[in-house]
């Protein structure tokens, strides 16, 4: 290596003592990022903790059992398990409807469109993302209620005697109704993370499937679907968990039930949702007792939105290591 | 590139690959065209149905974005131009 000598040192492989502290400096800042998410979401949950646990303390009823809700009596008693209800039928309802019609979108966008369509349409359904959830509530309750009415009359004429579509004199806002209207907000969100996915199989995998003869339906069934699988799954559990949380238009919508009116797991009745009971209770946070109760309800929807989002990471990272 | 350095890389058995076996039909003669039909009916009618059902949810998810659309601007429009602010 005696050439070596004569050869200039490459300046691009030695760090200068300015670049190393950029680099220091961003890792840093990168690190400091990750953990300032990391603690708000933790401060999140300790600050809902710390003040819902006197009021569960005084509660004198079952927190996660119990269907009652009085905070005014000396002794309260509350419990989540009507709004848990409630919560969960309405949002799996709505993910029920919206993910297959979601995926299918995504299908026509990526694979179905003609060139001059695939754009609009994508913007099309990424502007239903953009309409506000208060023009949501206003337009599922004067004009899409209606027309749902007659259809949901007719499940339960029809289907009564199943329990989830028993009739009931509920006429307003129901579990259903909610549902149908949730589907619509959270179509955006399934559809544009799909589409990422399904855009991005790649073209290999599709062209070998042409080549050997599969028809389009064939092509997306062994190629486009499987390679997008995690990606479909995560876009579901991100949809759930805002139609989890969704709050203005179910407060407006939803039938609020008569205090001590009986259980029916029809999916014709009324209810309140985590977020419209908080949001229609509002003015009764006036001492830290009541408001407590309140918090603890948000509390449990924290923690099953955040359960959700950790079932979805898991089932995307379980599935990610067969498709790649 | 001579023919036998070819056969000598490694994966590539080209002169080893026995010729394929010419297609032949009922009658013994030789038929060299490509099978080019399409699949079978049932594999078309499906691939049909799933166009159609693609197509149809883009109409169906356009459906709501219309009816917002058109009830707010509906609504909205003439407070907005008959105001008199």
């Amino acid at each position: 290596m005696s050439e070596a000598a004569a050869v200039a040192p490459a300046p691009a492989l030695t760090t200068t003592p300015r670049g190393h502290a950029a680099d220091r400096a961003f890792a840093w800042s990168a690190r400091g990022a990750g953990l300032l998410v990391m603690a708000l979401v933790t401060l999140i949950g300790l600050f809902l903790l710390w003040q819902a646990v006197p009021s569960l303390q005084a509660n004198e009823a079952s927190f996660l059992t119990s269907r009652e809700w009085d905070l005014n009596a000396t002794t309260p008693r509350f419990g989540v398990a009507d709004l848990l209800w409630t919560t969960v039928t309405a949002s799996v309802w709505a993910m029920m409807l919206a993910v297959p019609l979601g995926v299918c979108v995504a299908l026509f966008i990526t694979q179905y469109a003609p060139d001059w369509l695939r754009t609009p349409a994508a913007a099309l359904v990424d502007l239903l993302a953009a309409v506000p959830s208060i023009v949501y509530g206003l337009w599922g309750l004067i004009v899409l209620r209606p027309v749902v009415a007659p259809v949901e009359t007719w499940i339960a004429h029809t289907f009564g005697w199943f329990p989830l579509f028993a009739p009931t004199p509920i006429t307003g806002g129901t579990i259903f109704f909610i549902g149908v209207v949730l589907a619509v907000m959270i179509l955006p969100i399934v559809t544009a993370i799909s589409r990422e996915v399904f855009a991005a199989t790649p073209a290999p995998h599709r062209e070998a499937a042409l080549a050997l003869g599969a028809t389009r339906w064939e092509m997306i069934r062994t190629a486009v679907l499987p390679y997008g699988r995690p990606g479909v799954v995560s876009a579901a559990m991100l949809a759930l968990g805002r139609a989890l949380g969704e709050t203005i238009a179910v407060t407006f919508i939803v039938s609020t039930l008569a205090p001590g009116s009986a259980f029916t797991a029809s999916l014709f009745n009324g209810g309140e949702t985590f977020a419209s009971r908080i949001a229609n209770n509002a003015a009764e946070f006036d001492s830290p007792r009541k408001t407590g109760a309140f918090i603890a309800a948000g509390l449990v929807l924290f923690v099953l939105t955040f359960v959700v989002n950790a079932i979805a990471r898991v089932v995307v990272d379980r599935r990610k290591a067969f498709t790649e | 590139m001579t023919t036998a350095a070819q056969t000598q890389l490694p994966g590539f058995h080209l002169a080893a690959t026995p010729a394929a076996p010419a297609l032949t039909d009922a009658e013994g003669t030789v038929d060299t065209a490509p099978d080019l039909t399409p699949g079978s009916a049932l594999r078309r009618r499906r691939d049909r149905t799933a166009t159609i059902v693609m197509w149809s949810s883009f109409a169906l998810a356009m459906v709501p974005l219309a009816w917002i659309l058109l009830t707010v601007t509906r609504n909205g429009i003439q407070l907005l131009t008959a105001s008199s602010w």
